[in-house]
């Protein structure tokens, strides 16, 4: 008897009867869907197993451990917020987009081998860029392009390595690959959906152009299925530990610069990955606990600020630090729900972002990696900087022409639920460590120094923003990424191709042209090589010309062949 | 009201530097986590440096035209 199937089915077919439903009865049916979801996620053990045949191979659609268990239950659960955030969207299509999306997450998560995985990553890459298309306008549609040709090299780079990978090793097991070309190629695929440097550029380029909804299931899924990745195959890999602490002051120095509200956001999802990234490469049980633990939290407070953010778009219509403020009085309870998102990213005590940061600090004390933990510490300096910015200026700044009233209840409920859980897994952490891949690595967040630690960094950076207000104003310049150099390299590259290769090319073609055609001539008249080798091209055909030559060659031929018989007839 | 939040503000700042002595540090952490009130230094210190970061970028990378011209 089967008692649960793969979680990504359920997504994955659900989608597709989504056209059959209409008005109350989709929305129903989204709830059920998700509903259904969680039921059998309850059903999933330990050790379960789904295989499939499928030429010489058994794919492993369902693999459970505690690490795929974990990812699986945080994902369905904010899913299930994402879904009743976004219930009042008309679209079908960016409903079905939303849960193949889900869906194919699920199936990463849960795929036991190379080639599954390989499979429900592709189908991730493309449902979401709908996510971004939905919003119908020429940022959007170009931005989008941009985010499914990074993600399509991701996927060729990545298959290329799983099938160097395969070949080499006669398995196609989801395992740590070992040191070879092909573990660095899937390296970088996995890496490009982890947002490593250099590779990230996709992401504060696409996120903040996806639809209000859309948005919030972009900054749920991609990266942590990356993250996820990284963990299964890469953990104990100390350079992505290093890549990791880049990222995390990386991504607050580019967010302190942003004006775009949801920019600013997308930074930090690269500066918190870079804190999980860290975690994963140093790779003992309490940094995996710790990365794990803040992929988790992180999943709570950053789709609630993208929902927050999300809703003052919806009901301001602008999206700018330099256009808002004043919306504490119009809109608490997203602005309540946004501060403790930015309290629980900072790390305060008594919200969960305190319970994983200290383990991740922690961690980087216990294994002796002090240039991480000074990375990590003014990373999290950045992090308090950048969203006491961001909640000063969106609500607390003085802004009388702003309108707005509050979002509509579907909006409203699963922003209170995912801060209600942030202050729930920060002050009862029992609840997150009952759900880690190592359950013998002990953590005790609240002790008096790790509290006091965290307000007096709170207490002087924040006086540094008082002080030094000005520097944080937010202002309308755009601030240039490394995609800016891509695209001049990329320009440059056009320009000598169509350029100086171009007419290298033409020179070529011409030269090889004027061989031919001058090897046909003297293939009918070989002796006019001599006679023109250094004069001018030979002649047009006329056939009195060659009448000499060719008689004189039969000649020659002739004689040759009596001599030669001649000789033959003597000897024998 | 602004300027007495802010004045409150400097004084508690202020004031849990002197905690900080009083407290007793894990063990097993750097030895600069052992300095009372380090994360008050780190903090304030932080926010200079992430400070002058961000001007720096935004003095090499900042333009007024469209991103994707």
């Amino acid at each position: 008897m089967i008692n649960s199937i793969p979680p990504a089915l359920i997504y994955l077919l659900g989608a597709l009867l989504i056209p059959f439903w209409k008005g109350k009865m989709k929305q129903g049916y989204l709830l059920l869907l998700c509903l259904l979801s969680l039921g059998n996620l309850s059903r999933l053990e330990i050790g379960t197993h789904w295989t499939f045949p499928f030429l010489n191979y058994h794919l492993i659609l369902l693999q459970v451990d505690r690490l795929s268990l974990a990812m699986g239950i945080i994902f369905i659960v904010v899913g299930l917020m994402a879904i009743l955030y976004a219930l009042h969207v008309k679209e079908d299509g960016q409903h079905m987009a939303a849960l193949i999306y889900m869906g194919s997450s699920l199936g990463v998560v849960f795929s036991g081998d190379y080639f599954s995985l390989f499979f429900f990553w592709e189908i991730m890459a493309i449902a979401s860029t709908f996510l971004i298309w939905y919003r119908r306008e020429k940022t959007s549609l170009e931005a989008g392009f941009r985010y499914l040709f990074m993600h399509i090299s991701g996927g060729c780079i990545l298959l290329t390595g799983i099938v160097l990978q395969v070949v080499s090793t006669k398995s196609i097991l989801l395992q740590s690959p070992l040191e070879s070309p092909a573990s660095w190629l899937i390296l970088i695929g996995f890496g490009l959906n982890a947002a490593f440097l250099l590779l990230h550029t996709w992401l504060p380029d696409a996120y903040p152009e996806g639809t209000v909804t859309g948005s919030v299931f972009l900054s749920i899924f991609t990266t942590k299925t990356g993250v996820y990745a990284l963990a299964r195959c890469f953990s104990g890999t100390e350079w992505i530990a290093y890549m990791g602490g880049a990222m995390a002051l990386f991504g607050v120095i580019y967010a302190l610069l942003q004006n775009d509200i949801r920019r600013l956001i997308s930074y930090h999802i690269i500066s918190q990955v870079g804190y999980m990234l860290a975690g994963i490469g140093v790779g003992t049980a309490l940094s995996m606990n710790g990365g794990i633990a803040h992929l988790i939290n992180n999943l709570l407070y950053k789709t609630l600020l993208f929902m927050g953010m999300g809703s003052v778009i919806q009901m301001t219509k602008k999206r700018g630090l330099t256009e808002l403020g004043g919306l504490a009085a119009k809109m608490p309870l997203t602005c309540a729900t946004c501060v403790i998102a930015s309290l629980s990213i900072s790390g305060a005590p008594g919200f969960n972002g305190f319970i994983s940061k200290g383990m991740l600090l922690s961690s980087m004390a216990e294994a002796h990696q002090p240039w991480l933990e000074g990375m990590l510490r003014l990373a999290s300096v950045g992090t308090f900087l950048s969203f006491t910015k961001l909640s000063f200026f969106t609500f607390f700044s003085k802004n009388d022409r702003i309108e707005a009233k509050e979002a509509p209840l579907n909006m409203s409920l699963p922003m209170a639920t995912l801060a209600f859980l942030c202050i729930l897994t920060g002050l009862f952490p029992g609840v997150l460590f009952s759900m880690l891949p190592f359950p013998s690595a002990p953590y005790h967040a609240y002790t008096p120094s790790h509290i006091l630690g965290v307000f007096q960094l709170f207490l002087w950076a924040g006086l540094v923003f008082m002080v030094k207000r000005n520097g944080f104003t937010p202002h309308t310049w755009i601030i240039l990424d490394v995609d800016y150099g891509y695209r001049q390299v990329l320009r440059w590259m056009a320009w000598v191709f169509t350029g100086p290769l171009n007419d290298l090319r033409s020179a070529i073609q011409e030269g090889c042209l004027r061989m031919v055609n001058r090897l046909i001539l003297y293939s009918r008249n070989p002796i006019g090589l001599f006679r023109n080798f250094r004069k001018e091209m030979p002649m047009e055909y006329d056939e009195n010309r060659y009448r000499g030559p060719m008689g004189l060659g039969v000649l020659l031929v002739i004689l040759f062949l009596f001599v030669y018989s001649l000789i033959y007839l003597i000897s024998s | 009201m602004r300027k007495t939040l802010q004045k409150l503000f400097f004084i508690v700042a202020v004031f849990s530097i002197p905690l900080g002595f009083f407290v007793e540090h894990e063990p097993g952490s750097f030895w600069w986590n052992r300095i009372p009130s380090f994360d008050a230094f780190v903090g304030g210190i932080g926010a200079f440096l992430l400070l002058g970061a961000k001007t720096l970028v935004s003095l090499i990378a900042s333009k007024k035209e469209e991103l994707h011209d």
